[in-house]
């Protein structure tokens, strides 16, 4: 684990913002905006020394789940007891500047977070998009990844609407969700594409029509532990990858813009297509050479500057 | 008038100059800040000692499904011809069982966390209030000093005075002189006996606030100390499980992870151990410390109204004398046990 001295705390997670918000990631990928008020509340500018000690994942560049967590539970403080008042935080300066300092973190901390949503660590939402002669579910699930990667992977799965598996409407037509639904989303999210699929159909008793699975990091920069494939100086800049892959009857042509994997013999269904993409937000001077790599993979994808 | 008659001029007090009204204010809002403190000093203690439990029983949580998780892996890797035939048999039920037990103890490392980051605030709560407590004792040692200085000047100006007092059947001058220099000293001593009993009056306020003043600072700085070394030692200890729960949801088939996993709750173990002692000891507080704290501020406000309100203007000459005998007496014995001390 990579512990970030303070005063580096701050200019990561405001990178790491700053690449994120270049890429503007779309609804395949976790919420920008949980992303941002996430990133915002671990910047010690706001926080100070409350979510401290900031550690990476060294693999990925990634806040530590610890580190996320952190927040998260600060947040589910901040909507059940009230922030420490300004006079508090005036008395506690006066009396121990240290104290004084926390209080106040605290205080903007919590008013930070009170109505503004985090990233959970892991979550599962289900909706019904249409009930007709099966009944379609939009399933959207979240997580945090060990490497500290940000998971999502949303599924549309066309269910029976008599024995249904892993999902199915009660008799008041609401939505009953199988509690293991989310281990299996979770112990497959790092199985090829296709497997997931045919796994998720399979706990579902149904077909699904789309499947994307998108992940926010790794995040490169100096310090960090690149893949063995990779040159070292891409390790030099500041390079956040954002991954996609997508299985689905609405994708028109197949594509392979992933430089990091190997391109795949799969087979999917008749009438879906996969696509599969990783764009990159790299600072300028890291531009052009990350550019120049994904071209030598044989893949020509988009690298944007910030 | 010749100079040798000139009245002793007035003092410059130290501090702030008492009055009979401004004492006994200062006596009753420092009576109602005591019993304030009190209460929030009692709900400190409740606070903490739910907090402390909630938290023993969460840590306690925590390691039960890590262990019920370590029970279910032993028994699946166990080896031989029975065990084998049992694990095709109740195989699928083992591995739901585990994911059951997986899932609970990633949800359960989350409320730990949120009644961890409540402790720690709590922490920062008992640190401001043993602060504030701290700055009323050093307030009231200043008034103590004060006002024993201011005493020790005062008295020293009154025996001055009298000395004049005596001096003046013999002194040279006429008549309507002298009367008129025996009307000025005699007001004099009467003001100064008047501040004199005020900063006595002020020394016993400042003093018989101080004890219990100290006391509640003492327990509130007992209370974050431990409250301190409590959350510290849990939120290694947490941490720590948190990194390897979280790599569970991942590679729960991998017995490394569980041992790895295990070993941390062994470790929560000490933390409960702690919680255990640091729940007991804010129930002696709750039982014992308070209550007495209670009765004796209580007993010392009786005793306050009593010395403040001693009667100011029965002030004569032979009093303010022996009043100023005494204070030069009592700053003698303190200046003696202070030297002792040292």
């Amino acid at each position: 684990m990579i512990t970030l001295p303070r005063e580096r705390v701050g200019p990561y997670v405001r990178a790491l913002s700053a690449a994120l918000t270049a890429c503007a990631p779309h609804n395949d990928f976790v919420p920008l905006a949980e992303v941002q008020a996430h990133l915002g509340a671990m910047d010690p500018e706001l926080s100070g020394p409350l979510l401290l000690p900031a550690e990476v994942e060294p693999r990925s560049g990634m806040p530590s789940f610890p580190w996320m967590e952190r927040a998260i539970a600060e947040r589910a403080l901040a909507r059940d007891a009230d922030p420490p008042s300004e006079e508090e935080v005036t008395r506690a300066l006066r009396l121990d500047p240290e104290l004084g300092e926390r209080l106040g973190s605290r205080r903007r901390l919590q008013q930070h977070l009170l109505w503004r949503p985090v990233l959970p660590a892991m979550r599962l939402d289900v909706q019904l998009r249409r009930l007709g002669s099966t009944a379609d579910f939009a399933v959207i699930y979240d997580r945090i990844e060990p490497l500290g990667t940000w998971l999502r992977v949303r599924v549309e799965v066309q269910a029976p609407t008599k024995d249904a598996g892993a999902l199915k409407l009660d008799a008041n037509g609401r939505i009953v969700v199988d509690p293991g639904l989310s281990h299996l989303l979770t112990r497959h999210s790092a199985v090829p594409l296709l497997a997931m699929q045919r796994t998720v159909e399979s706990a579902c008793r149904g077909r699904v029509a789309r499947l994307a699975r998108s992940r926010i990091g790794p995040f490169w920069f100096p310090g960090v532990t690149l893949p063995e494939a990779v040159p070292a100086a891409l390790g030099r800049g500041l390079v956040l990858h954002l991954q996609t892959e997508v299985v689905a009857d609405d994708v028109q042509t197949a594509a392979h813009r992933d430089p990091l994997v190997a391109t795949q013999t799969e087979k999917p269904r008749d009438g879906q297509k996969v696509f599969r993409e990783r764009r990159f937000a790299a600072v300028k001077p890291m531009v052009e050479p990350v550019h120049a790599w994904c071209l030598e993979r044989g893949v020509r994808t988009t690298v944007i500057g910030f | 008038m010749s100079e040798r008659h000139a009245v002793p001029a007035r003092l410059a007090y130290r501090g702030e100059v008492p009055t009979q009204a401004g004492l006994v204010r200062k006596n009753q809002q420092l009576a109602v800040a005591h019993r304030r403190t009190l209460d929030r000093v009692d709900e400190l203690v409740r606070t903490q000692t739910r907090v402390g439990r909630e938290l023993r029983g969460e840590l306690s949580t925590l390691r039960d499904k890590g262990t019920a998780l370590d029970e279910l892996e032993r028994e699946m890797s166990q080896t031989g011809l029975i065990s084998s035939l049992m694990a095709r048999i109740t195989g699928r039920s083992a591995v739901l069982e585990r994911r059951s037990a997986t899932e609970a103890l990633v949800d359960h490392y989350e409320v730990v966390s949120i009644r961890l980051r409540r402790a720690s605030a709590f922490s920062d709560d008992l640190r401001l209030c043993a602060l504030e407590l701290h700055e009323e004792v050093e307030d009231l040692h200043k008034q103590l000093a004060d006002a024993l200085a201011n005493e020790k000047a005062s008295a020293e100006r009154i025996l001055d005075i009298e000395r004049m007092l005596d001096e003046l059947k013999a002194a040279e001058m006429s008549g309507a002189d002298r009367e008129r220099l025996r009307d000025k000293l005699t007001f004099e001593l009467r003001q100064e006996a008047l501040m004199l009993e005020l900063f006595r009056a002020s020394a016993e306020v400042a003093k018989q606030h101080l004890d219990p003043a100290r006391a509640l600072r003492d327990t509130t700085m007992r209370l974050n100390e431990e409250m301190a070394t409590f959350v510290l030692q849990a939120t290694g200890t947490v941490n720590a499980a948190g990194r390897r729960i979280q790599a569970l949801g991942m590679a729960a088939d991998a017995p490394t992870v569980v041992g790895e996993l295990q070993q941390s709750l062994d470790e929560l173990q000490d933390a409960m151990a702690i919680t255990e002692s640091y729940v007991e000891t804010t129930q002696v507080l709750l039982a014992d410390v308070l209550p007495q704290l209670s009765a004796r501020l209580k007993a010392q406000q009786e005793l306050d109204q009593v010395a403040v309100t001693a009667e100011l203007d029965s002030v004569t000459r032979e009093h303010a004398r022996s009043l100023a005998e005494r204070a030069l007496r009592e700053a003698a014995e303190a200046e003696i046990e202070d030297l002792l001390k040292s």
